[in-house]
């Protein structure tokens, strides 16, 4: 589902408020994320990593993505 | 998500029977394209963020790879121009690029900060102007230049991808930030020797 309508020409906010009250949970949050200073470190840490730094070769990556949507290709037939 | 850890990759075939059986990657044609081209680019979003993973285990999947491009217009050219050299049709929303491919059309998407799509070869690559909460030129000197199949591949700093990320708090970042976390706190307590929760 991605909309509720409610038509509020004619009620009152208590009813629209009656109205949504059900569908509230459904509402998908948005907006900045703040990141936890655990989030930030465990960061610093990856980036530090010696392969991590420029000149690192990063081929296994591609390969693995490759291998990945070939899998899944595969399964689509 | 996998955490399955493990080796690198899981290689089934080995490099030159996968290049004789299948051809070389089109991604990878396109950033040897835009290598020899000059183009100033760099690789953001969930593409990017994979460079830092720590096994194929932890790679994630994505459709498409989002290419962060200065506001240059000769520079933007110059990155269609290789997309097309490699095989790739551009897209501008449902349409294709406008003709002919210079410095006006350049100029105008530039100008509009419009996404043009690169696809060809079931491969999908955005090549964007905009990269939430940052300028190109705040990303450019932070970049790793990585290796991939012998060519140079700059990528953004891991720590401007998930910044970016967490600016734009769209749902599907939300989903992609709570994974990483949690797959990074995972491997952390896996190399502590303690078994993930």
């Amino acid at each position: 589902m991605r909309a509720i309508i409610v038509r509020v020409s004619d009620r009152d906010d208590d009813e629209i408020a009656r109205i949504i009250a059900p569908f509230r949970h459904l509402a998908r949050e948005t907006g900045p994320v703040v990141l936890s200073d655990e989030y930030i470190r465990m960061i610093d840490e990856v980036e530090s990593a010696p392969e991590n730094q420029s000149g690192s070769d990063k081929t296994w990556v591609w390969e693995a993505d490759r291998q990945f949507r070939d899998y899944y290709d595969r399964l689509k037939g | 998500m996998g955490l399955g850890g493990g080796p690198p990759v899981p290689g089934l075939l080995r490099p030159l029977e996968r290049l004789i059986l299948t051809g070389p990657d089109p991604f990878s044609r396109l950033a040897a394209g835009l290598e020899r081209s000059g183009v100033r680019y760099v690789v953001i979003g969930i593409a990017g963020v994979n460079h830092y993973a720590q096994s194929a285990g932890i790679v994630f999947t994505t459709e498409d790879r989002d290419l962060f491009l200065p506001l240059d217009p000769g520079n933007a050219l110059k990155a269609w121009r290789a997309a097309l050299d490699a095989g790739f049709g551009l897209w501008s929303g449902d349409e294709p690029l406008g003709r002919p491919l210079d410095e006006v059309l350049a100029e105008q998407v530039v100008s509009r900060r419009a996404l043009v799509r690169a696809e060809g070869h079931g491969v999908v690559v955005d090549l964007s102007f905009v990269m939430a909460a940052f300028s190109f030129d705040d990303v450019w000197p932070r970049r790793r230049i990585f290796k991939v199949d012998g060519i140079d591949v700059p990528v953004a700093s891991l720590k401007d991808i998930v910044a970016s990320k967490a600016a734009a708090g769209r749902p599907k970042d939300r989903l992609f930030l709570a994974t990483h976390e949690d797959g990074l706190r995972q491997l952390g307590r896996r190399r502590r020797g303690r078994p993930p929760k």
